[in-house]
């Protein structure tokens, strides 16, 4: 566990570096990630004690991005007079969204599903 | 405000404890009512924390200071994301060509549905630029936006605010748009709604969570691509 921790602290710092380094548009921590998974893949699979610490941590992921969901409150003012259609945006363009990428995702892997049985 | 009350909220630690302790009984009392979206524990806790600030007179800035050790952990489980997707690699390849055009739709959809409404009532040109980016992970998104025109401050609160929607009410959605499958669900999360969307897929499978993940970090890139063509469409 606490080697995964160290690997994983260790793969964050190094992703941001690379990230500010190469002056590219992808967060640190997603750098982190693919090479993290890359060192799975080289080891022919996922690490007990990661596996162990990440199924710890998963279920309570939202956690992590409460002090954010507060900072909307607090910047709510930044929204100013354009409120309601940003408000009506958002929500209108993440919900056309998630049912036409769900819908669409879910057509085309049952295509598949069934083109390999045909 | 007297001296002892200050010693406990001006500790560095104490937002840190206040989100925790609204975090577990938001919790509660999610599970408490059978889990529904609007009482999803994200929102309960934003309420509880909100109220907390104003009874205690403490600024956000100080507030969000105190909450860094969630912020700086976050990056770490963001590199382990890599585990749910090294477990679920055999589904994520089987099922390549079809999340490909998936992302590729919802990506356009994402963009062009954020950008209709305000381009239909001329809405300011910087408004425009924080609405573009809304369904990419917040650094990306502020990227973006600042390079046409769009506000951090502003960026940040519209893409937060697509992630909050997309993880509440995203599952009642793909429920009454008949999505039953757990890869296609965790995709439309992460490509609607970023880390905030992965977060809730987590709590629906490791499926959904895998390919949430994927979602969000393929969008990611790929609206870094699509806004500037998108905006240029548009002017």
């Amino acid at each position: 566990m606490i080697k995964t921790v160290v690997i994983a602290v260790a793969l964050a710092i190094l992703g941001d570096a690379i990230v500010e380094m190469l002056d590219i548009p992808v967060p640190g921590a997603a750098i982190g990630m693919m090479l993290l998974a890359t060192i799975f893949a080289a080891r022919g699979g996922v690490d007990a004690g990661a596996a162990s610490l990440f199924d710890a941590a998963a279920p309570h992921f939202p956690l992590f991005f409460i002090p954010a969901a507060v900072g909307v409150v607090a910047s709510a003012e930044l929204l100013s007079h354009a409120w309601l259609y940003v408000a009506v945006a958002i929500v209108a363009s993440t919900a056309a969204t998630i049912a036409i990428t769900g819908m669409l995702a879910q057509r085309l892997l049952n295509l598949l599903a069934k083109a390999k049985t045909a | 405000m007297t001296p002892s009350i200050s010693l406990i909220q001006d500790h560095p630690l104490f937002g840190l404890l206040v989100t925790v302790l609204a975090y577990a009984a938001a919790m509660r009392i999610w599970r408490r009512f059978g889990m529904p979206a609007l009482f999803h524990p994200v929102l309960v806790a934003t309420a509880l924390i909100a109220l907390t600030l104003f009874a205690t007179d403490l600024s956000y800035e100080a507030y969000f200071a105190q909450t860094s050790l969630l912020n700086e952990a976050l990056a770490v489980v963001i590199v382990l994301l890599a585990v749910p997707l090294s477990r679920q690699m055999h589904l994520i390849v089987e099922a390549g060509h079809p999340m490909a055009l998936t992302l590729l739709a919802g990506s356009v959809v994402a963009i062009m549905t954020a950008l209709a409404l305000p381009y239909a009532f001329g809405a300011e040109d910087h408004l425009i630029a924080a609405l573009a980016p809304k369904s990419a992970t917040a650094a990306v998104a502020v990227g973006i936006a600042e390079k046409l025109g769009g506000p951090a401050g502003l960026t940040a609160v519209v893409v937060i605010s697509t992630g909050i929607f997309g993880g509440i009410f995203g599952p009642t959605i793909l429920a009454a748009a008949g999505v039953e499958d757990d890869r296609a669900k965790g995709f439309a999360l992460g490509v609607a709604s970023h880390a905030i969307g992965t977060a809730r897929a987590f709590q629906i499978s490791d499926v959904a969570g895998a390919f949430a993940s994927l979602g969000m970090i393929l969008n990611a890139l790929l609206t870094t691509a699509l806004v500037p063509i998108a905006i240029a469409l548009m002017r």
